[in-house]
């Protein structure tokens, strides 16, 4: 039957431009990633789109959906991503892929597929295999500025072999400074989380700019965050626990790239900036009084739940 | 620096404007080879033909009239009456309806009937305090017109202004904000007419007996902006606002919003703020009226395939075909769509043989492929919220599909369903391409459906309950009236037994024989009655 109905003419936005923008968006920190972590993370990163396109191939065959209209939206390239970057660099292969298999399955297509999942699919994988697998994330490759310097060969050993990698792993700022006072007097630019947590901050401007994403939910996320950490850090200096708190683990990417995922977020703009603010909080709490290092996928996957609720009461 | 931020924090995505280049001439009307002119019009009215087949006409002579007087058509030219033939029509382009066909004659085409009688007490450009009586029969006269609203849902005018009147509507807005891509004809018509405008916007006033008038305009028609300014020292009653040209301003709603700050709700009409809104195009027709005696037979009609725009004047019931070829546009109808009206908010009609209509403002042919085409191929909803950012009604669109999806009625209209102008704008920025509009429309309609029937529901009910109750006294009062006839008869007879003692004759015997006879019959007759009721 021919579908007649107004409007006749549309702009030229779709999923796929949407997710393309996202993923422009990203490459700043994917070269920052790889200039730091070197051949473990390049390999990592095949490892987790290579697993997540096979299995949403899979899926969308059994359910049988439009498979060309699903894998060319590109969701699944920034799921496998978003894991990528969550992830160890010289994590086992297995953790990866057992990452994505979660996160494309439990996180995404059980609920129904894309636009239908309450959780955010990266999220749900990371969090599942961070506690099933505790040991593995122990275990944190050393960057680039530690001069760690692996080459393909050693990283391949790691990831597909099973071999040992303790001698090319370092403390993260988070982790060591777990359940201390925040370390003062940092020298950021020694710190691979602040290269990153800039690069992801330019990228999530630059989609603000082009619109891909809107300013509630970031700005929402970092006064939360700062809010909270104005209330648990009082009596350390303000300046190095704000600083301490934004330029390390999560803290930009979740803003920018993990929070906005507009699928799982609340739908107002009022809800989007309510659901941020809780985020932010969240991961204080976590971070101060948790027992892991960095509680940005909890915290996500926490306001997530309370998303109807917010839909529910903050309408306009 | 401003602009620039507030963009940057408000996030609107906005159809390209694709309008005319200024100062575009319009082309004069064109006169085809054959007229169909509907008896069917926008309101869903049928008319009746007052011409028979191969009758010659004259220019403005009144071709039909339906039951409201002033929905009428006049033949736009002098000519003859070919034939009566079932045709679709811009209002139906579905299903055919009866449609007057009209050949313009060959020798003089515009041999016109006697015009209008005119009055004076309107042409000028003062306030003129009218009586009721002469108000009254101003309208009545006006009312031969034919007038209609040419904006699009072709209200009668008359009858609007009539509402008007009778509403106390004190402020009239003049719509020129044509805010769908392409569509021009009304910038072109205040281009070229400016006076004739604001002298019709006086007769408007003076019907209404308003106080004022506001003509509502957008910023991207500064020439038409200035040719009006130029005119307006002499109409003080008149002022002009200029309004931001965004999608949908000209919509009503959006019109009353811009001048009371407040937004109408679905139930609310402009008339219960004291405004009535009149577009621009039917403004100048109401001029042509009371100061020509013209009654509407043609109208501006902007042409386009996306690229080329063009205004041109157009008889009613100029078949589009004609109009097309002439400005050198093809139309396919398997790979094209043809939209009456624009492309954000316009009718498919696909069938090009159509004659225009009064309200038809805009003809454009686009590609199918710039469409949504089906409602299986759209990706699903992500909620990315790119429709939250631009629905003008402040509704929550990706809930309302949801619901939509669902069929959850009560949850919809929560959702404020209603208060849907569908101008298209979520459908026009949605990255999944879902057909929103359609949706929306398609529950609508169920609401209203079901809505009818749980009325028609109610209706029956009460109308069953009061029948027991009718039925049950109807029995009751029958039963008393015979009870009382029982009474009567027993009274009766014990005064004839009572006689019958006092003067026993053999003449006597045989009467009394027959009477309790009759008497007996009767009571058999009535208690039998009598049961048949209660089974009743």
């Amino acid at each position: 039957m021919p579908f007649h109905s107004p409007p006749f003419i549309t702009n030229t936005n779709t999923i796929s431009v949407l997710m393309s923008k996202v993923l422009l968006a990203l490459i700043p920190a994917l070269l920052i990633w790889v200039y730091l972590y070197g051949a473990g993370s390049i390999i990592q990163f095949f490892l987790c789109v290579i697993t997540c396109y096979s299995i949403e191939l899979l899926i969308l065959k059994i359910r049988g959906k439009a498979i060309r209209l699903f894998l060319q939206d590109g969701t699944a390239m920034i799921t496998a991503l978003l894991l990528a970057f969550c992830l160890p660099p010289l994590a086992p292969w297995w953790l990866s892929v057992c990452a994505c298999i979660f996160a494309m399955l439990l996180g995404k297509h059980v609920y129904g597929g894309l636009g239908q999942n309450i959780f955010n699919p990266a999220m749900i994988g990371y969090a599942i295999v961070l506690i099933s697998f505790p040991a593995e994330f122990a275990v944190w490759q050393g960057s680039f500025l530690n001069d760690i310097n692996i080459d393909f060969k050693q990283a391949f050993g790691v990831v597909f072999l099973q071999q040992e990698a303790f001698s090319y792993s370092s403390a993260t700022l988070l982790s060591e400074s777990r359940g201390q006072a925040i370390p003062t007097n940092i020298n950021w630019l020694e710190q691979p989380s602040f290269y990153l947590s800039i690069s992801f901050l330019i990228g999530g401007l630059f989609m603000l700019l082009l619109r891909v994403i809107q300013w509630h939910i970031p700005v929402g996320v970092i006064i939360g965050l700062c809010l909270m950490v104005f209330l648990a850090h009082s009596n350390e200096t303000l300046l190095d626990s704000l600083s301490f708190h934004l330029f390390t683990g999560a803290t930009m990417i979740g803003a920018f790239f993990i929070a906005t995922d507009p699928v799982s977020a609340a739908t107002s703009n009022k809800g989007k900036f309510c659901y941020a603010l809780m985020i932010g909080v969240l991961v204080i709490i976590i971070r101060t009084w948790g027992n892991f290092p960095d509680g940005f996928a909890f915290a996500v996957l926490l306001a997530n739940l309370s998303v109807p609720i917010i839909d529910r009461y903050l309408k306009q | 620096m401003l602009t620039t931020l507030k963009r940057f924090f408000s996030p609107k995505t906005q159809p390209s404007d694709n309008k005319i280049a200024p100062l575009t001439p319009l082309l004069p009307p064109l006169l085809p080879s054959k007229l169909y002119l509907p008896l069917y019009n926008e309101r869903q009215l049928y008319l009746q033909a007052k011409v028979s087949i191969s009758q010659h006409i004259l220019k403005n002579q009144i071709i039909a009239e339906g039951i409201e007087p002033s929905a009428l058509l006049h033949s736009p030219v002098a000519g003859t009456v070919l034939d009566i033939i079932q045709h679709p029509s811009c209002s139906s382009p579905q299903k055919k309806v009866q449609t007057i066909v009209i050949q313009p004659s060959m020798e003089d085409p515009w041999k016109d009937e006697p015009t209008l009688p005119l009055n004076e007490e309107i042409i000028y450009s003062q306030l003129a305090l009218l009586s009721e009586k002469k108000l009254e029969i101003l309208h009545t006269q006006l009312e031969k017109s034919g007038i209609m609203g040419m904006g699009g849902a072709g209200f009668s005018t008359i009858e609007k202004i009539k509402i008007s009147h009778r509403k106390a509507v004190h402020t009239v807005l003049i719509n020129l904000c044509e805010c769908e891509p392409i569509i021009s004809c009304d910038q072109g018509l205040s281009e070229q007419q400016p006076e004739e405008i604001l002298m019709g916007t006086m007769s408007l006033l003076n019907c209404i007996q308003a106080k004022q008038a506001v003509i509502i305009i957008e910023d991207n028609k500064a020439i038409a902006i200035k040719k009006l300014q130029s005119y307006l020292q002499n109409y003080p009653h008149i002022t002009l606002k200029i309004v931001p040209n965004i999608y949908p301003s000209g919509h009503e709603k959006q019109l009353v919003s811009y001048i009371t700050n407040t937004t109408l709700t679905a139930e609310e009409k402009p008339y219960d703020l004291g405004y009535a809104v009149f577009n621009v195009a039917t403004c100048y027709a109401f001029y042509r009226a009371c100061h020509l005696g013209e009654p509407l037979t043609q109208r501006l009609i902007t042409i386009s395939n996306g690229e080329k725009n063009i205004n041109q004047w157009a008889l009613i019931g100029t078949p589009i075909i004609e109009l097309l070829d002439a400005q050198g546009i093809k139309y396919d109808s398997n790979n094209q769509n043809l939209i009456m009206g624009g492309p954000m908010n316009g009718l498919a009609l696909n069938n090009s043989h159509i004659g225009v209509a009064k309200n038809t403002n805009c003809l454009v042919v686009l590609p199918k492929n710039q469409t949504h085409t089906s409602l299986e191929k759209h990706s699903p909803c992500i909620r990315c919220g790119e429709c939250v950012a631009v629905c003008p009604s402040n509704l929550l669109p990706q809930q309302l599909f949801w619901y939509a999806q669902a069929q959850q009625n009560e949850k919809s209209e929560q959702y404020r369903l209603f208060d849907c102008i569908e101008c298209g704008n979520c459908a026009f920025v949605c990255p999944s391409k879902i057909p929103l509009v359609h949706y929306y429309r398609q529950q609508k309609k169920d609401i209203s459906e079901k809505k009818l029937e749980q009325y028609k529901i109610q209706i029956a009910k009460e109308r069953y309950e009061k029948r027991l109750i009718r039925l049950e006294e109807k029995r009751q009062k029958h039963q008393k009236m015979l009870e009382q006839k029982r009474l009567q008869a027993q009274q009766k007879l014990a005064q004839k037994n009572k006689q019958k003692a006092l003067q026993p004759t053999s003449e006597n015997s045989s009467q009394e024989a027959v009477s309790a006879a009759v008497a007996k019959a009767r009571a058999t007759a009535l208690s039998r009655k009598n049961k048949n009721q209660s089974k009743d």
